[in-house]
C-alpha cells in the first residue's frame, strides 16, 4: 500500500520536474519558459513534502512546514508566469513587490504563526495551525483573485492560441488549487477532517495534465516533439523492461532450476542483452511511427518538401503552371483543404489559382490591401480587420508574396485536412515555399509578358501588313489609271501634232509649192520644235512605262550611222538657228549593223545632240562615231555651259536638271538622260560623260553590237 | 530636206489608207499621189475592209482607233476570213504605242509604226521599200 502510493507521488514528482526541466532547457533565455520551470519544481516539491510529511512521522513538522512553502512558492511563480505570459501584463516593481511578499510568507511558513505544531495520527500527519494561519488563507485569496484580473489583461494583448494555452494552463492549475483547497484546507477548517490532505499530492497531477494537453494542442513552449519523443521513450523502456524482465523470468523458471550455475545464468544475460541491443533499434522506429501518427499527423519532411518545390519552379516557366502546380503540391504536402494564389500586376489582380473546394466568395481587391503582411496566421491574431476578412474566407494563413523587386501577390491557405492548427514546421517551411514562389512568378511574369508583347506585335504587324496591302492595291489602281491617263493624253496629243509635223514636212519638202528662203527656214523651226514635242511625249509614256515596268527593249540590227545622220539632218535647222556648227565626224570604215532597240536609241542620241545644241551658246556640236572591240562608240561634244560638279552625281537620276540648265531651259523635263541611261544600260552599254563649267560637255555612250539576250527580256521598274 | 524630188515610183500600185482624222489622211493622199499611187481613203474600219475585199490593194495603211472596226479587228476579220496576209504588206500606223497593240499588229504581219513619229515623207519612203520599188538601206 505504501509502495503504491509511494511509486505514484514519486510519478507524479518526476513528471513535474520533467515538463519544468525540458520547458527551461527549450528555451532557457525566455522568462516564461524560467518561471514555468520554477512552477514545475514548485508543483513537484509541494507533492512530494506534502507526502513526506505523512510518512516521515520524526520530522512531521519541518516537512509540513516545507509544503506550506512550496503552496506559497507554487502560487507565487504561478502569478509570475501569467504575469510574463505570452507577454508582460504587470510591471517588475509589481513582480518584484509580489515576489517579496511571497518571500515573507515563505520565512513565515517556517514559524510557529502559520503552523504552530503537527499531531502525529497512524500514516497521518495533523496540522495544527498557529495565530497567522489566516494570513496564508489571504495570501492564496488574494493571489487567486489578482491573477483573473491579469488574466483580463493577458487575454486583451494575447492572441487566440495564447488564450487557449492559457486556459489550458490557468484551468489546469485553478482545478488543482480548488481541490487542493477542499481536502487541505476547506475540509481541516471546517470538518476538523484532515484525512484526504495526502491526495493534495495527487491532484497536481491534473495541473501537469493539462500543461501537456496545452503543449500538444496548442504547441506551448513548442516541446510537441520533446512530448512526443519522451513518450516514444517511456513506452520504449516500458516494453524492453517488461519483455526483458518477462523473458528472464521464464528462462530461469525453465533452466536455473535445472543447472543452477552462474555460467548459464550469465550466458542467458548475454544471450538477452544481444536481443535487447538488436530489438532496440526497431522498436524504437515502430514507437517513433506510432506517436508520431499521433502527435504529427500532418507530418512531412521538409527538405523533400521544398526539392519538390524546387523541382516544379526549375521544369516551369508557363506562369497558370506553375501557379497550379506549386499551389497543388503546397496543399497536397501540407495537407491543405484548400489554396489560392493570387498574382497581381501593376496594381492589378492579374492571376487567381485555386486548389481544392472553391470558396463561395472571392476576397476582393480592398481585403487583399489589408492582409499586407509577410505572415499571417489567423489563429495567432487579435481581433481586429485582418481576423475578420481572413476568418470570413476561412483561410488560416495569408502570405504575402514579394521578391526583392517587387509585390507579386497573395497566397492565401485554409484549414489543414486534420482540423489542427498549422504547426510551426508549416510556417516556416510556407515562408520559405512563398518566397522561391515569387521569385518564380516574377519571372513567369516577365516571360508572359513577352510572349503577350510578343503576340500584340504580331498582331499588330499583322494589322499594318494587311494595311499596307490595301494600300498598296490602291496605290497600284491609282498608278493604272495614272498610266492609261498618260497613254490617253500623250494619244490624243500625238494626233494634232502628226498633222502640224506631216504638213510643215511637206511644206519643206515643196509638196506646198516653193516657199521663199525665210519662209522655209520659220516652217523649219516649226517643224523641228514638233520634232522635239513628239520626243517629249515619248520620253513621257516611257518613263510611265518604267514606273509600270512595261518598259521593254525590243532590239533589231540596226544601221547606227544612218539614224546618226537621220537625226544631225533633223535637228541642223535648229543648230543653224543658234549659229553653232553640227558636225558629224562619220567612222572612216563601214559599221557593221548594231543589235540594238532602234527607236529607243534614237531617242537617246536625238536627246544627246538637241540638248548640245540647247546649252551651247556659242560654238560647235560634233557627234562622233566609231567602233571599239565589239562596241560602237557614240560621243556628242559641244563648247557649251558645262555640268556643274555639284550637279554630276545627280545629273542621270529622274527630273533632275542642273540649276545653270535650268535658268537656259526652264521648260525641260529632266527626263532625258534619265531614260537615255535606262535606254543604254538596259542594252548592256556604258553612259560617257565628261564635262567641265563654263567649257562644255561629251555625253555618250558605247553599246555592244550584239546584245545581251538576258538584258532584252528583262522587265524594269 | 526641203525639195527633194519624188520619184513616181508608186504608178500602177494601189494603198488603201484607212484613217478617221481626215487632215491626216489627206496628207498622206496628198504625199502617196504625188509619187503616183492610187490611194483609197476609208474612214472606218468596215468599209476599209470591204475595200480590201472588193478594191485588193498592193498595201494597206491602217489607223487602229477608228469607228466600226478597230485596224486589228479588221486584220482580225481578214485572218478569219482566211484572207492571205502575204498578198497585202500591211503598216499599222498608230498613235497609241500600246505595247499590247504592237504585239497583236506583228502577230498578223504587220509593221507597226507611230504615226507622229514619221513624216509623211517616211512613210512614203518605208511604203516604197516595203513594195520593193527601192532597195532598204541596210541591204546595201
Amino acid at each position: 500500500m505504501l509502495s503504491i502510493s509511494f511509486i505514484s507521488v514519486g510519478l507524479v514528482s518526476l513528471s513535474a520536474l520533467f515538463l519544468g526541466l525540458i520547458t527551461y532547457l527549450n528555451n532557457p533565455k525566455n522568462i516564461s519558459n524560467k518561471i514555468f520551470g520554477l512552477l514545475c519544481v514548485a508543483s513537484a516539491s509541494y507533492t512530494s513534502f506534502n507526502f513526506i510529511a505523512d510518512i516521515d512521522q520524526q520530522n512531521a513538522l519541518i516537512w509540513t512546514r516545507t509544503t506550506f512553502a512550496a503552496a506559497v512558492l507554487v502560487i507565487l511563480f504561478m502569478f509570475l508566469f501569467i504575469s510574463n505570459f505570452p507577454r508582460k501584463v504587470l510591471g517588475y516593481h509589481n513582480q518584484i513587490s509580489a515576489a517579496v511578499i511571497g518571500g515573507l510568507l515563505l520565512v513565515m511558513s517556517y514559524t510557529p504563526f502559520i503552523v504552530e505544531a503537527v499531531k502525529l495520527k497512524q500514516d497521518k500527519t495533523d496540522v495544527i495551525i498557529g495565530p497567522w494561519y489566516l494570513l496564508f488563507i489571504i495570501y492564496v485569496v488574494i493571489s487567486l483573485i489578482s491573477m483573473s484580473i491579469l488574466i483580463h489583461r493577458t487575454y486583451r494583448q494575447a492572441g487566440p492560441l495564447d488564450r487557449q494555452r492559457i486556459n489550458y494552463v490557468l484551468g489546469g492549475f485553478f482545478i488543482t488549487v480548488l481541490l487542493i483547497s477542499i481536502t487541505n484546507i476547506i475540509l481541516p477548517l471546517l470538518a476538523g477532517n484532515n484525512d484526504l490532505s495526502t491526495y493534495g499530492s495527487y491532484f497536481v497531477l491534473i495541473f501537469i495534465i493539462f500543461c501537456s494537453l496545452a503543449i500538444v494542442r496548442t504547441r506551448l513552449f513548442n516541446l510537441r516533439l520533446v512530448v512526443a519523443r519522451s513518450i516514444t521513450y517511456i513506452l520504449l523502456l516500458i516494453s524492453l523492461g517488461l519483455v526483458y524482465g518477462l523473458l528472464f523470468f521464464v528462462t530461469t523458471q525453465l533452466f536455473v532450476n535445472d543447472f543452477g550455475t552462474k555460467t548459464s545464468e550469465s550466458f542467458l544475460s548475454t544471450v538477452l542483452a544481444l536481443i535487447l541491443a538488436f530489438t532496440f533499434q526497431p522498436l524504437r522506429g515502430i514507437f517513433e511511427r506510432v506517436t508520431d501518427r499521433i502527435f504529427y499527423r500532418d507530418r512531412y519532411d521538409s527538405q523533400q518538401v521544398l526539392n519538390q518545390f524546387s523541382g516544379i519552379l526549375v521544369s516551369e516557366l508557363n506562369l497558370d503552371r506553375i501557379l497550379r502546380r506549386t499551389l497543388a503540391d503546397i496543399c497536397t504536402q501540407l495537407r491543405i483543404q484548400f489554396g489560392q494564389v493570387i498574382v497581381y500586376n501593376n496594381d492589378r489582380i492579374y492571376r487567381i489559382e485555386h486548389h481544392g473546394p472553391l470558396p463561395k466568395r472571392l476576397m476582393v481587391a480592398p481585403e487583399l490591401k489589408r492582409l499586407n503582411h509577410a505572415i499571417l496566421v489567423t489563429d495567432e491574431l487579435s481581433d481586429g480587420e485582418q481576423k475578420q476578412i481572413l476568418t470570413e474566407h476561412g483561410i488560416r494563413v495569408s502570405l504575402t508574396l514579394r521578391t526583392r523587386e517587387e509585390f507579386i501577390g497573395h497566397l492565401l491557405l485554409g484549414d489543414k485536412l486534420s482540423g489542427d492548427i498549422y504547426s510551426s514546421q508549416d510556417i516556416e517551411i510556407l515562408e520559405i515555399l512563398s518566397k522561391q514562389l515569387a521569385v518564380a512568378v516574377q519571372n513567369a511574369k516577365a516571360y508572359a509578358e513577352i510572349q503577350e508583347f510578343n503576340q500584340t506585335l504580331q498582331a499588330r504587324v499583322d494589322h499594318a501588313t494587311s494595311r499596307l496591302r490595301v494600300a498598296n492595291r490602291h496605290l497600284k489602281e491609282l498608278d493604272k489609271t495614272k498610266d492609261e491617263f498618260i497613254s490617253m493624253a500623250s494619244h490624243q496629243l500625238r494626233t494634232p501634232l502628226t498633222t502640224i509635223k506631216g504638213y510643215l514636212s511637206m511644206m519643206l519638202e515643196g509638196d506646198a509649192g516653193k516657199m521663199s528662203k525665210t519662209q522655209s527656214e520659220f516652217a523649219g523651226y516649226a517643224f523641228g520644235s514638233s520634232e522635239r514635242m513628239v520626243n517629249l511625249i515619248s520620253d513621257l509614256l516611257n518613263v510611265s512605262r518604267l514606273s509600270a515596268g512595261r518598259f521593254i527593249i525590243q532590239t533589231k540590227p540596226t544601221d547606227m550611222v544612218g539614224m546618226i545622220r537621220d537625226e544631225v539632218r533633223q535637228l541642223e535647222n535648229h543648230a543653224k538657228a543658234k549659229h553653232l556648227k553640227l558636225i558629224f565626224d562619220e567612222p572612216k570604215e563601214a559599221l557593221p549593223l548594231a543589235e540594238i532597240d532602234d527607236n529607243k536609241t534614237r531617242q537617246v542620241v536625238m536627246n544627246f545632240i538637241d540638248n548640245a545644241i540647247y546649252y551651247t551658246p556659242s560654238g560647235n556640236v560634233t557627234v562622233h562615231l566609231d567602233q571599239t572591240g565589239e562596241r560602237v562608240r557614240l560621243r556628242v561634244t559641244d563648247t557649251g555651259i558645262g555640268v556643274p560638279d555639284e550637279a554630276k552625281k545627280k545629273l542621270f537620276s529622274k527630273f533632275y536638271r542642273a540649276d545653270n540648265a535650268q535658268s537656259v531651259r526652264p521648260d525641260g523635263t529632266g527626263l532625258g538622260l534619265y531614260l537615255a541611261r535606262r535606254v543604254v544600260e538596259d542594252q548592256g552599254g556604258t553612259i560617257l560623260f565628261e564635262s567641265t563649267i563654263g567649257k562644255g560637255s561629251m555625253f555618250g555612250f558605247e553599246l555592244p553590237l550584239q546584245s545581251p539576250k538576258t538584258v532584252n527580256e528583262a522587265p524594269h521598274g | 530636206m526641203a525639195n527633194v524630188p519624188v520619184q513616181q515610183l508608186g504608178i500602177g500600185k494601189t494603198i488603201l489608207i484607212a484613217e478617221d482624222d481626215p487632215f491626216i489622211s489627206r496628207m498622206y493622199e496628198i504625199k502617196l499621189s504625188s509619187a503616183g499611187f492610187r490611194v483609197i481613203l476609208k474612214n472606218n474600219g468596215r468599209d476599209a475592209y470591204e475595200a480590201v475585199k472588193s478594191d485588193h490593194p498592193d498595201l494597206a495603211i491602217l489607223d487602229i482607233n477608228m469607228p466600226e472596226l478597230s485596224g486589228l479587228e479588221v486584220l482580225g476579220a481578214l485572218q478569219n476570213d482566211g484572207f492571205d496576209m502575204t498578198t497585202m504588206p500591211t503598216i499599222v500606223l498608230t498613235n497609241s504605242s500600246n505595247l499590247d497593240d504592237r504585239k497583236r499588229a506583228i502577230s498578223f504581219g504587220a509593221s507597226y509604226l507611230v504615226k507622229a513619229e514619221m513624216t509623211p515623207r517616211q512613210v512614203l519612203d518605208l511604203i516604197d521599200e516595203t513594195l520593193g520599188l527601192v532597195q532598204k538601206p541596210g541591204d546595201a
